[in-house]
């Protein structure tokens, strides 16, 4: 079933169709939240909250756009307002922030993605945004102007500085081309 | 180095070019050692993102969701829809505090908490139906809906009472734990704590462990006497002063 049949259901009161696109966007969205709070816990929270406030808000989504386009903008709305709030509460202790995996679990996955997970918290917010869309989302140009609510020209420009920012990190980093 | 050879190496990249495109890309690189260099450049980009990978999200986000909406829905699900209106439009009234049983949710699961019910009272018609993700005590209009999550004090219980008023009692178990229902105004915190509650209530009940850990029983009592109880066992918790 297309999200936009599911969205009508939603609108009809249906929570069980809700359900179907929460399961259907949670692992994108998540990702999305942990890459910006870098923390499980937090991009769950935020995650969450920003399903239900999708569901509250469900009658001002614009059908014109995909789904997953404004349901990314709470998410990052969600996932900002965490953060402002946690940078005014208190400096974030690099050692305690909770990577997801233990270091046993590290050591099993895939280093390189370890590597460039790194490498990708270190871009700014704007950059780091583009390059999850792109790459981790497999979001096209179109698809992330929508969802950033900019022209396609701008994705292409700020993907090629992300991408090129990204490129000295690992430079630094001292990863070379496998 | 010209925006548009940066685009077109990008495009190439993305396997967003045609085959002419390519053809033309490739004599520029053969041609010019700068723009090669820039290509090799953005290519070893690529590999290293070529290894970044969606993580699996954790589990119960689907259920705490639908847990938040449909908790707010049950309390509501008697009021008359209004015209002209989306039938999920009166949600709005009660959803911001369903958004805050999320969070307590989501914290309840790293925090170590556990909780079970227990069967209903002395007349047996009424008991505590299990949740994952929250605890409802009682059933039907009756029922209050119990989600918990730690705070700077030790922990906070919140209770969401149905389209029925009822008489909630909260006792705690555990020797050092206190109880304080704020909406009530109790002036110092205690062992137990009771009321009579409106219909579609919200309240919070603050909670001290100095010991780190509470029991705590929920006591529904219905005005014909029916009583259904439900306990929530917490661990973990924030030392209180």
């Amino acid at each position: 079933m297309d999200d936009e049949t599911l969205v009508q259901k939603c609108l009809s009161g249906d929570t069980e169709a809700f359900g179907e696109l929460v399961s259907r966007y949670e692992r994108p969205l998540f990702n999305v939240t942990l890459r910006m709070l870098r923390d499980h816990e937090e991009a769950r929270d935020a995650t969450q909250n920003a399903f239900v406030k999708a569901w509250q808000h469900l009658d001002q989504f614009d059908r014109n756009r995909r789904f997953f386009s404004w349901l990314y903008r709470i998410a990052v709305n969600e996932a900002l307002n965490r953060s402002s709030r946690r940078k005014k509460a208190e400096p974030l202790d690099e050692s305690l922030v909770d990577r997801g995996s233990s270091p046993a679990e590290t050591t099993e996955r895939n280093e390189r993605s370890v590597i460039i997970e790194r490498a990708v918290e270190q871009l700014s917010d704007s950059y780091r945004e583009v390059i999850v869309l792109r790459h981790w989302l497999d979001l096209s140009y179109d698809e992330i102007a929508d969802a950033l609510h900019v022209p396609a020209k701008t994705v292409k420009s700020r993907l090629f500085s992300a991408r090129a920012r990204l490129g000295e990190i690992l430079t630094t980093m001292g990863v070379e081309a496998s | 180095m010209s925006e548009s050879l940066d685009d077109l190496i990008q495009r190439a990249l993305d396997g967003d070019v045609s085959a002419q495109e390519r053809t033309r890309l490739e004599a520029r690189l053969t041609a010019d050692p700068a723009a090669r260099l820039r290509f090799d450049e953005l290519s070893r980009v690529f590999q290293a993102l070529g290894a970044a990978r969606l993580e699996d999200s954790p589990a119960g986000i689907r259920d705490g969701v639908l847990l938040a909406i449909r908790g707010a829905a049950s309390s509501r699900a008697q009021a008359p829809a209004r015209a002209g209106r989306p039938a999920f439009s009166w949600l709005r009234i009660v959803l911001p505090a369903a958004a805050g049983v999320v969070a307590a949710v989501v914290l309840f699961s790293s925090w170590q908490g556990t909780h079970s019910n227990l069967a209903g009272g002395t007349s047996g018609t009424m008991s505590g139906a299990r949740s994952t993700d929250g605890m409802r005590v009682g059933t039907g209009p009756h029922s209050v809906l119990v989600h918990w999550n730690p705070s700077d004090t030790g922990f906070q219980l919140r209770i969401q009472t149905g389209d029925a008023p009822v008489r909630v009692a909260l006792e705690s178990l555990t020797g050092g734990a206190r109880l304080s229902m704020t909406a009530q105004g109790l002036p110092t915190p205690s062992p137990n704590v009771e009321a009579a509650l409106p219909a579609n209530a919200l309240v919070i009940v603050e909670g001290t462990a100095p010991d780190r850990r509470a029991i705590v029983r929920v006591r529904v009592t219905l005005p014909d006497g029916h009583e259904a109880t439900g306990e929530v066992r917490l661990q973990g918790l924030r030392p209180s002063r």
